[in-house]
């Protein structure tokens, strides 16, 4: 048992370990951003493009998905099979609802031909943007396969570690998009 | 690994925070700016997403709190240095580099009478004798 212990938290601390270089990538990304926010190349800014109610129920999906996968977590080490499943299917909806507001949003963006290719302010927002969709994207993967995963092996030690990690993972996605709200939509709406 | 509590505690301070930080925007956007100016906005807005980042490492990652969490903290402090030297130091260097750039008009304002087009180098104008200079000085 302390062996097995000891190995679970190796692969918890491991995994930190991936999401603090992920880090890195996105504070590269955010500094892309800052310092090409401006070259808008004579095209739309930031503050006739975002819309402040719309950004602001995507992050309260999001915060709201971070919430209930604690509870899946919390489920899960209580040995609630049916409860953990059923938040996490919660999560995935609404983590599916987050992605299906960004793609609505950049597609809105790319046929008013505000697209990445307008200029470098929204080639950097695509990138950063996009970047965090992608992890939310592979989040969601993960959580149907982890799903899989319990439903077939129940909640065995190896399955309580992965849920481990993937509910760091999602909490990280979580913490990255709070930051992108506040630096890129809010700072963005309220530069004239 | 926390409990309902704290799961609890991190939602209701994420939410709180948040909203915060939305309706200082909304107020700023909308109101007749005498209530909460643009740039107080930016700095409410900034401040609450910093503290909603230690909320969120404290309730919901459990930084540091864990059997072996010295090392997630430290891991974590490393990497907010480097994030740090990474954003400080390339919006420190752009900034001055952006000094020496030429500023290229975006292209429905070329040809334009107002704004000057552009000399190719080895074209002699007045550019490239201030250019010159700069070298040799």
């Amino acid at each position: 048992m302390t062996a097995n212990t000891a190995s679970q938290d190796k692969t918890i601390f491991g995994f930190w370990v991936y999401l603090m270089s992920d880090c890195l990538v996105f504070g590269a990304l955010f500094a892309t951003y800052a310092v090409l926010q401006s070259a808008t190349f004579g095209g739309a800014t930031g503050a006739g493009l975002f819309s402040l109610p719309f950004v602001f129920a995507q992050t309260l999906i999001l915060l709201t998905s971070s919430f209930t996968i604690g509870l899946a977590l919390l489920a899960a080490h209580a040995g609630k099979k049916q409860v953990a499943l059923m938040v996490l299917g919660i999560t995935f909806l609404l983590g599916l609802l987050f992605l299906g507001m960004e793609v609505y949003e950049f597609s809105t963006l790319i046929s008013e031909q505000n697209g990445p290719n307008q200029s470098a302010f929204l080639s950097s927002f695509f990138t950063l943007v996009g970047a965090h969709g992608l992890h939310v994207f592979a989040g969601l993967l993960w959580m149907l396969v982890l799903m899989a995963h319990i439903l077939v092996t129940r909640l065995t030690t190896a399955n309580i570690r992965r849920l481990t990690c993937l509910s760091l993972f999602w909490h990280f996605l979580d913490v990255i998009w709070i930051f992108i709200f506040t630096f890129v939509y809010l700072l963005g709406l309220l530069t004239p | 690994m926390g409990t309902l509590r704290t799961y609890l505690a991190g939602f209701g301070l994420s939410l709180l925070l948040t909203s915060m930080s939305f309706f200082a925007v909304w107020i700023a956007m909308t109101g007749t700016q005498t209530f909460i100016s643009r740039e107080v906005a930016v700095l409410i807005a900034v401040g609450l997403a910093v503290v909603q980042l230690f909320v969120q490492l404290r309730f919901f990652l459990h930084v540091g709190q864990e059997r072996h969490g010295l090392w997630n903290l430290i891991m974590f402090a490393f990497a907010l240095v480097v994030v740090i030297i990474l954003v400080v130091g390339t919006l420190w260097i752009m900034k001055n580099v952006q000094h020496g750039q030429m500023n290229m008009p975006a292209p429905e304002l070329i040809n334009k009478e107002e704004v000057p087009t552009m000399q190719m180098p080895g074209q002699h104008s007045t550019t490239t004798e201030i250019n010159t200079k700069y070298i040799y000085v």
